[in-house]
């Protein structure tokens, strides 16, 4: 899988955004189109914006594991639980690996950000703990190709 | 039939949950898409419809490629449940339209964002698959046992079958339903004839009685559950508020003006979960029973149903006591009496609207305020005392409807209001059909014509 060249699509104010606690979805697809979506965690940009690091549940078996290593075509949604802005980025998973511990770490930071988001909504850690998981997690890298507005609105759906 | 690891109908309660419902689609050039929806709405075991307002892109990409997965939360456990789906078709009109465009009405006008966006149809999804996501922990959260409401239910419908009279029965039925159901705070307001507005004729669990507040129709989600005579539950008002807000925010970055400020509701502040249920009988719309509940979910569309059998049987209710009035006879014809000793109540009735004043309190407008000066002008020219339903219906200057006139409910609505108001004046029940008009003083009456306008103090609408 080759990384796609060009300028980075997150800048600072959008990747402050995304590193905030908010909910994160990624949709993969399979051979036939068929989409599947599951919550990923501990997101990370690097390469001045140019990768998006997320821990995904991919236990071996899993539609996401297999759309992953079949064709990488990914779409992220981040949503503030705070005041519903969102953004989705859509890109090529680059690389699939188990999470290192700095990853796994990130994980957790990003449970409690979001739990402290959506407090305000009587969501509950407990509750948030629910959401991660208890599968085999892998740490997906993505190239970000395009970066889209999704906050609810007449932009919802605009390039950004 | 599908048979599905989770029945679909189990699921209700996630798709207006706290969590958004995140729905993937994907292009024909193979580009994943992964929007939240703002609802989701349950068809039938097999199908599911998605509003389609801000989806651009979903929509071209069902068209297509049918193949879709809907993520949705339980809002109690948080467990996650993928649903695998296939577009049918998009429907801009019929029941399921109706329902969902209520919904969103409802929302959008309660946030002073009426008609701001139009709902441009609903995609209906046949459900091909559907599973839980992940397996589930030892520590983690359980949903608690779902209450016997067909227990509940029966007896509400005794405890309504044993009243007599038209305050006793809309007390009876507030109190049963935080008795009965957890519903700790509520609102019955009724229609007024000709179907404009609404007023709250009782209440249980504020602070300040709700009684004599008005709704138009049309307006909020109180309001829009009238006109559209279609139930209402948002189970987390927070979360559709906010998505409301972002909308507000993005059209005001914008330059776009809006429509109007968000409403507040009437009753409790804070309230996290509601439910706006028309209250219908012989056909017609009697009134709207509002539920409120400071805990999130508690009045989702998992128990619309169960709202929608008690609203309708409190109106059927409410219509029997209505249209089949027991009064007793009524006493011996009192001779005239001077007024008790006390201080002078000046009474004011303001002819534009027929609002009526006891000194700077406002007590009543409309059919209540024309009963009010009756009684308050028959006390003061020969203090008179008694009155009966039958000649109140009878008076032509009281101007209530021939049949259905609701005069139970605007009774009630006085009788509470000069209670509240605690102004020198009460009304009191003293028999079927029979009234006691008191006073601790005299009277003084003035009427201010309708050139001279109106007096501040009046209630608006909610």
């Amino acid at each position: 899988m080759s990384r796609t060249s060009g300028s980075p699509k997150l800048g600072r104010d959008l990747v402050a955004l995304m590193l905030s606690g908010m909910a994160v979805t990624v949709a993969t697809r399979d051979d036939g189109l068929r989409p599947e979506v599951v919550r990923a965690w501990g997101p990370a940009v690097t390469a001045g914006g140019s990768l998006l690091t997320l821990c995904v549940p991919a236990p071996p078996g899993s539609a996401t594991r297999s759309n992953l290593e079949a064709n990488g075509e990914t779409a992220v949604l981040f949503v503030s639980p705070v005041d519903y802005r969102a953004l989705q980025v859509k890109g090529r998973a680059v690389s699939v690996s188990e999470p290192t511990p700095g990853q796994l770490g990130l994980v957790e930071e990003h449970v409690l950000a979001f739990a402290g988001n959506a407090q305000h909504l009587g969501v509950e850690l407990s509750q948030v703990r629910n959401f991660v998981q208890p599968v085999r997690h892998l740490a997906v890298t993505v190239s970000v190709r395009e970066v889209y507005n999704q906050t609810p609105g007449r932009n919802a759906g605009a390039a950004l | 039939m599908n048979e599905f690891s989770v029945p679909l109908e189990s699921l209700r309660q996630c798709f207006a949950g706290v969590i958004p419902t995140h729905f993937a689609t994907c292009s024909a050039d193979g580009t994943p898409n992964v929007i939240t929806v703002s609802l989701v709405h349950y068809v039938d075991s097999e199908r599911v419809a998605v509003s389609r307002q801000f989806l651009r892109k979903t929509a071209d990409n069902v068209r297509a490629n049918i193949y879709a997965q809907l993520l949705v939360t339980d809002p109690v456990t948080f467990d996650g449940y993928q649903l695998d789906t296939e577009y049918l078709r998009t429907e801009t009109e019929g029941g399921t339209f109706e329902a969902m465009k209520a919904d969103l009405d409802a929302i959008a006008s309660q946030s002073g964002m009426a008609g701001v966006f139009r709902l441009r149809g609903v995609d209906l999804h046949r459900v091909i698959a559907c599973r839980k996501v992940g397996e589930a922990a030892e520590a983690r959260v359980r949903r608690p046992p779902e209450p016997d409401m067909l227990r509940a239910l029966d007896e509400f419908v005794r405890r309504l079958g044993q009243c007599t009279e038209y305050g006793e029965l809309t007390r009876t039925a507030l109190h049963a339903l935080e008795d009965l159901f957890d519903v700790t705070h509520s609102i019955l307001l009724l229609s007024d004839d000709p179907g404009q507005r609404l007023f709250a004729t009782a209440s249980n669990g504020y602070d300040t009685p709700a009684v004599g507040a008005e709704v138009p129709f049309g307006v909020g989600l109180i309001g829009t559950a009238a006109q559209e005579q279609r139930s209402v539950c948002v189970s987390h008002l927070g979360r559709a508020q906010m998505m409301q807000t972002a909308i507000r925010t993005s059209l005001e970055d914008h330059g776009d003006t809006l429509p109007g400020q968000e409403i507040p509701l009437p009753g409790l502040a804070g309230a996290q979960s509601v439910a706006a249920i028309p209250m219908i009988a012989l056909g017609r719309l009697r009134g709207v029973l509002y539920l409120e509940s400071d805990r999130p979910g508690q009045l989702g569309p998992q128990s619309e149903r169960v709202w929608q059998i008690l609203a309708g049987h409190l109106a059927s209710a409410l219509l029997t006591l209505e249209t089949h009035p027991h009064e007793d006879n009524p006493g011996q014809e009192e001779a005239a009496r001077p007024a008790p000793p006390g201080a002078v109540l000046a009474v004011t009735r303001y002819q534009a609207d027929d609002s009526v004043f006891v000194g700077d309190r406002y007590i009543a407008k409309g059919v209540p305020g024309r009963i009010l000066w009756k009684m308050a002008r028959e006390y003061a020219g020969g203090g008179r005392t008694n009155f009966s339903n039958r000649e109140l219906r009878l008076d032509e200057r009281i101007g209530l409807p021939a049949g259905a006139d609701n005069l139970e409910a605007r009774l009630l609505v006085l009788r509470r209001r000069l209670a509240l108001q605690d102004c020198g004046i009460e009304l009191e029940h003293t028999g079927r059909g029979q009234l006691s008009f008191r006073v601790s003083g005299s009277l003084e009456l003035s009427e201010v014509t309708s050139s001279a306008g109106l007096k501040p103090g009046r209630p608006e609408a909610s």
